[in-house]
């Protein structure tokens, strides 16, 4: 009798528990699926990207397919493809794969794509890019060309308005000297496609991948460091370039940048000591940069503090670049006598202090911008649509990179160049006499530069 | 045995007691809540309460279960450039917020003249955390004066609600009628 009792009474409970424990599990692979499970439309019409692929055929090839499946292939052989954008049906509508919609593998640099629901293929452009899977690169400062995957950010209509102005997670606190041990963000793994690893420059590679000056007006600059004492490698008195044909490296305007009245503290971008006491360019009046006489803007303040938002995830959205050869007003203001200067690029530009909305930074089109992350020193620009970073990939190993501060400046040079996630930040950490530099080079994927401090 | 199922179940109808007083509270709390005059000036839609302004001159929120909450805000600011004409300093800054702000699109941008000030009105969205959020910004200028009042929010069903607080505080904290 007492038996009977009790096992009828522990039903109830069972149920209880039984119920419970299917509703959490629904939620949690409802919020699982939705992590993973991305719809892909890509922000150019069908026409723009064709275009820009022609334009940019030594990275970019589009084939004509019809049909459910359809096969494409890099430029060159020698290419891995990066990313895949696929047209389907008879709209402007373009996919950057992976898409539920649409399956996809990928054997070096031929992509295979079958329609799981959606429309007929009509054509598949692949990017390409030279990657070997070598995981970690050994500085070799002679070593040329630079491969990138990076579509030739210059030329127009560029098919990636994506500039994402999130460098990545969260940076945790700009405003924080101290390279505290910051809280891992909580990433969502983004599907990763395209195999992420290190970048080994090989000599004889990669004409493909950038693309090859046409024109040879040389561009003199003037020397940037001059009168220093310090043993860098290559005080050269003046840097010779050869722009690449639509580009020139942003010898705007001669309006000298006013380092705002910022309040709080300037941190010391690199975390080195200064071994020297050169004064930075601005005093030196050789500053050459576009106008960043007032970049506050009450419109983007106004969006900042009416963010009330929760955060929900991070998001890496693209960005709808307006006109982005000078440099507009962002809102940012710049840190107090930092300068980023270099030589090889022809570059030197001030450094901001990046703001943010929820989890979107807020990063101009014309400006480098210092975060932390993982407590590292980041100095982020946009790599799309004539960013401030647009030539980075440029760089190669041993290649010059100069930072100053209020105490003087620190020279680096690049030991690492690699292409990492746009939400993959395992690559950036914490370490004395460390830099890197960051940008876009596509919706997906951001190039990372290391540079350590010569002593 | 049975007592540790009484004091199971004296837990269990506890806890359940909480969670649906702390549910019911909030529904009651959102759709009815009186308005809330603010300064004595004007009078709240319901559901929105002035907060702490920071910096600004004046914040506004709205309670909802949305995770983009509906927000106001006006900042005052100075003009550097007294020698540039309001409509190309505003060009420039709706220029600057496209290339600064990701996923950020312009919807309209109407300008009309209100009282001695410069007025324009600009609606956009841009996202934000996986989510769409709309802006409204209406932005004044006077001498070297500038005010911008923004509204960021998630649906278009608060836009009347927005328009009556954008007049209110125009009338008491702008041009101070």
């Amino acid at each position: 009798m007492t038996r009977q009792k009790t096992k009828s009474s522990s039903g109830p409970w069972l149920f209880l528990c039984l119920s419970s424990f299917l509703l959490l599990s629904a939620k949690f692979t409802l919020s699982h699926l939705n992590s993973i499970v991305t719809a892909s439309e890509y922000e150019l019409g069908a026409s723009d990207f064709v275009k820009w692929c022609e334009a940019n055929n030594t990275i970019c090839k589009k084939t004509e397919v019809d049909g459910r499946d359809g096969e494409a292939s890099c430029p060159n052989s020698s290419q891995t493809v990066l990313e895949i954008y696929i047209h389907a049906g008879d709209g402007q509508t373009v996919y950057l794969l992976p898409d539920e919609k649409y399956s996809s593998t990928i054997e070096q640099s031929v992509v295979k794509i079958n329609v799981i629901s959606g429309h007929d293929l009509s054509w598949i452009a692949v990017v390409c890019g030279q990657i070997t899977p070598t995981p970690s690169l050994t500085a070799t400062p002679t070593s040329s060309p630079t491969p990138t995957a990076t579509p030739s950010p210059a030329s127009s209509p560029s098919p990636t308005p994506t500039a994402t102005s999130t460098p990545s997670p969260t940076p945790t606190d700009y405003y924080d000297d101290e390279p505290s041990p910051s809280p891992t963000p909580t990433l969502t793994p983004s599907p990763s496609r395209i195999p992420i690893s290190s970048l080994t420059p090989s000599p004889t590679s990669s004409p493909g991948l950038t693309s090859t000056p046409t024109a040879s007006p040389t561009l003199t600059v003037t020397p940037l460091l001059s009168p220093t004492t310090t043993a860098t490698p290559s005080p050269s008195p003046s840097v010779t370039q050869t722009p690449s044909p639509t580009t020139s490296p942003e010898p705007g305007p001669t309006s000298t940048p006013q380092p705002g009245p910022t309040s709080t503290p300037a941190p010391n971008v690199g975390g080195g000591e200064s071994p020297t006491s050169t004064p930075n360019p601005l005093s030196q009046g050789i500053v050459n940069t576009v106008s960043v006489a007032d970049t506050s803007n009450p419109l983007v303040d106004g969006i900042r503090e009416s963010f009330y938002g929760q955060v929900l995830g991070l998001s890496f959205p693209a960005t709808d670049s307006a006109d982005s050869s000078p440099n507009l007003p962002s809102g940012n203001k710049p840190l107090d006598g930092h300068f980023i200067v270099i030589p090889k690029l022809s570059l030197i530009q001030p450094v901001y202090r990046g703001e943010s909305v929820g989890q979107t930074h807020l990063v101009g089109n014309q400006e480098i911008d210092f975060s932390r992350i993982n407590g590292a020193d980041v100095l982020y620009g946009h790599g799309l649509d004539g960013g401030i970073f647009q030539h980075l990939y440029k760089l190669n190993l041993g290649d010059e990179v100069n930072l100053f501060n209020q105490n003087g400046q620190n020279h680096y040079q690049v030991t690492d160049i690699r292409l990492v996630g746009a939400s993959d930040v395992s690559a950036v950490n914490h370490q004395t006499g460390l830099v890197y530099l960051l940008t876009c080079t596509s919706k997906s994927q951001r190039l990372l530069i290391t540079a350590k401090i010569i002593k | 045995m049975t007592k540790i199922k009484l004091v199971v179940a004296i837990l269990l109808i506890t806890a359940l007691s909480v969670f649906a007083l702390r549910y019911f509270s909030r529904l009651s709390k959102s759709p009815s809540t009186p308005s809330v005059p603010v300064s004595s000036s004007f009078v709240l839609p319901a559901g929105w309460q002035e907060v702490d302004p920071g910096k600004n001159l004046f914040k506004l929120t709205k309670l909802t279960d949305h995770p983009v909450k509906p927000a106001i805000v006006l900042i005052k600011s100075s003009l550097d450039d007294s020698q540039t004409s309001p409509s190309l300093y505003v060009d420039r800054l709706v220029d600057g917020v496209r290339s600064t702000v990701p996923g950020y699109k312009l919807i309209s941008s109407q300008s009309q003249d209100i009282d001695g000030f410069y007025l324009r009105i600009i609606q956009s969205s841009y996202r934000n955390s996986g989510q769409t959020v709309l802006l409204r910004q209406n932005i004044y200028l006077k001498d070297n004066t500038v005010y911008t009042l923004t509204a960021s929010y998630p649906t278009t069903d608060i836009d009347n609600e927005i328009g009556l607080i954008f007049d209110n505080i125009y009338k008491t904290k702008i041009s101070n009628r």
